[in-house]
């Protein structure tokens, strides 16, 4: 789990970057080499999990305490009026490396970048389905996890094989981000 | 959610006066009775919650990008995100972690896109910190959240990482030591550097403190950092708005 043989993150975490920002034992941060705008960071966990699901809380935590403090030194350092901060968790996503990572976008005025979405309007109705659906997925999590709070990440893997419908869904995400060469 | 009543241009600029003479702790105050999603969090104004904990609330967007778009949110009121102590950044974090998880599982999409927005021009709409968590499938109409690839020359990455570099170091290194005065192997123009950093995180503090503060820490700060000292005082006067600034737009559109 702590490496991965065609990970291109992983190959900069073995080798190094010349732009590397910030690096410490569980994280590393990078310029990105295909920036989205100017002052593209991309942060990421040393340990090679391929969605952000699969990345222990603690980690979670430190990662975006990080991120935080990343977004801020660009915004200060390059005079910015912004940050995006944002994770593409998927392939549908626009997930490009099968290893989870944070993006922090410096932004300015007329940067060109349209980061935005036009609001859908949905009915009552189909507010409430969703409401209900996702309430009931996240008490379930909730359930899992007090049983599983000190299980390590290679376990938790293990069990999504043994448990196919609880983790239906991320195992398809997985499957496809696999697929990215 | 507009529920707040439109203002004259008078009454703007009589509530931007009284803005500006209020004690930070006043202003906070004042922020959250204006801020819907405080009232949220207390309950006054209703929404779809979907989670809520001792610190943080997650509520369905009532006009999502995506069916499933929720609003994960602080139940104390912080503007942006450098506000937002370190606990609870972790804590929110690893909530969207889990309503993300939920969100897979809950809507059978395929993805989910994590997205924060720092500041007006980066597409934040509310005053009150937030994570979006929305629901994606393949050939959703949210592309654009798909973050094109561009093209950058080494040498524009050399630069940006010159600017970059010292001002990440510094903001860890103040994290890791209790007090930022220590030399422990500096150079001489590190110095300057950490005496600028003192007076921006009292501004940080601050939030809507004068501006005398700011203009000391740019002195400061281009001595500290002055590689290429022509391009620097260009840099500076933007430098000098950063967090104020952001604050400042938010609070102008209250």
């Amino acid at each position: 789990m702590a490496k991965k043989g065609n990970c291109a993150i992983c190959d900069i975490i073995e080798k190094g970057s010349e732009f590397t920002l910030f690096d410490n034992e569980n994280c590393m941060a990078v310029l990105a080499d295909k920036p989205t705008g100017d002052g593209h960071v991309q942060l990421f966990t040393k340990n090679h999990f391929t969605i952000l699901e699969q990345v222990p809380d603690k980690l979670v935590g430190e990662m975006f305490t990080i991120a935080n403090k990343l977004s801020t030194a660009t915004f200060e350092a390059l005079g910015m009026q912004g940050t995006n901060i944002i994770v593409t968790n998927g392939v549908a996503a626009g997930q490009k490396h099968a290893h989870c990572l944070v993006n922090i976008i410096p932004r300015s005025e007329n940067d060109g970048l349209s980061l935005d979405w036009t609001p859908k309007q949905l009915t009552e109705e189909e507010m409430s389905t969703v409401e209900l659906n996702v309430k009931e997925q996240i008490e379930k999590i909730g359930e899992e996890d007090e049983s599983e709070v000190e299980k390590t990440e290679e376990k938790k893997s293990e069990e999504k094989k043994g448990d196919e419908n609880k983790k239906k869904d991320p195992n398809y995400l997985l499957k496809s981000i696999e697929r990215i060469p | 959610m507009a529920e707040q009543q439109e203002m004259t241009p008078e009454q703007i600029k009589e509530l931007q006066e009284k803005v500006k003479n209020m004690s930070p702790e006043e202003l906070k105050e004042f922020q959250k009775q204006q801020c819907i999603f405080c009232h949220i969090v207390s309950g006054k104004v209703q929404s779809k919650k979907i989670y809520e904990d001792d610190k943080v609330i997650g509520i369905l967007d009532i006009n999502p990008s995506n069916p499933g778009h929720i609003l994960l949110l602080p139940k104390e009121h912080f503007q942006i995100m450098p506000l937002v102590p370190e606990d609870i950044i972790s804590h929110l974090f690893i909530a969207t972690k889990k309503l993300s998880q939920a969100c897979l599982k809950a809507l059978k999409c395929q993805g989910t896109t994590i997205f924060v927005a720092n500041g007006m021009v980066a597409g934040q709409k509310a005053q009150h910190f937030m994570v979006h968590i929305i629901p994606r499938m393949e050939d959703d109409e949210l592309s654009p959240l798909n973050l094109s690839e561009g093209k950058v020359t080494k040498k524009k990455q050399k630069e940006l990482y010159n600017k970059l570099k010292p001002r990440v170091n510094h903001l860890f290194s103040v994290d890791t030591k209790e007090q930022f005065d220590e030399p422990e192997g500096e150079t001489e123009e590190e110095k300057p550097r950490q005496a600028r950093s003192k007076s921006k995180k009292q501004v940080v503090e601050a939030e809507f403190e004068e501006e005398e503060k700011d203009e000391e820490s740019d002195e400061e700060d281009s001595r500290g950092v002055g590689s290429d000292d022509g391009e620097d005082s260009d840099e500076e006067e933007s430098d000098g708005v950063d967090l104020d600034s952001i604050t400042d737009l938010l609070g102008g559109g209250a």
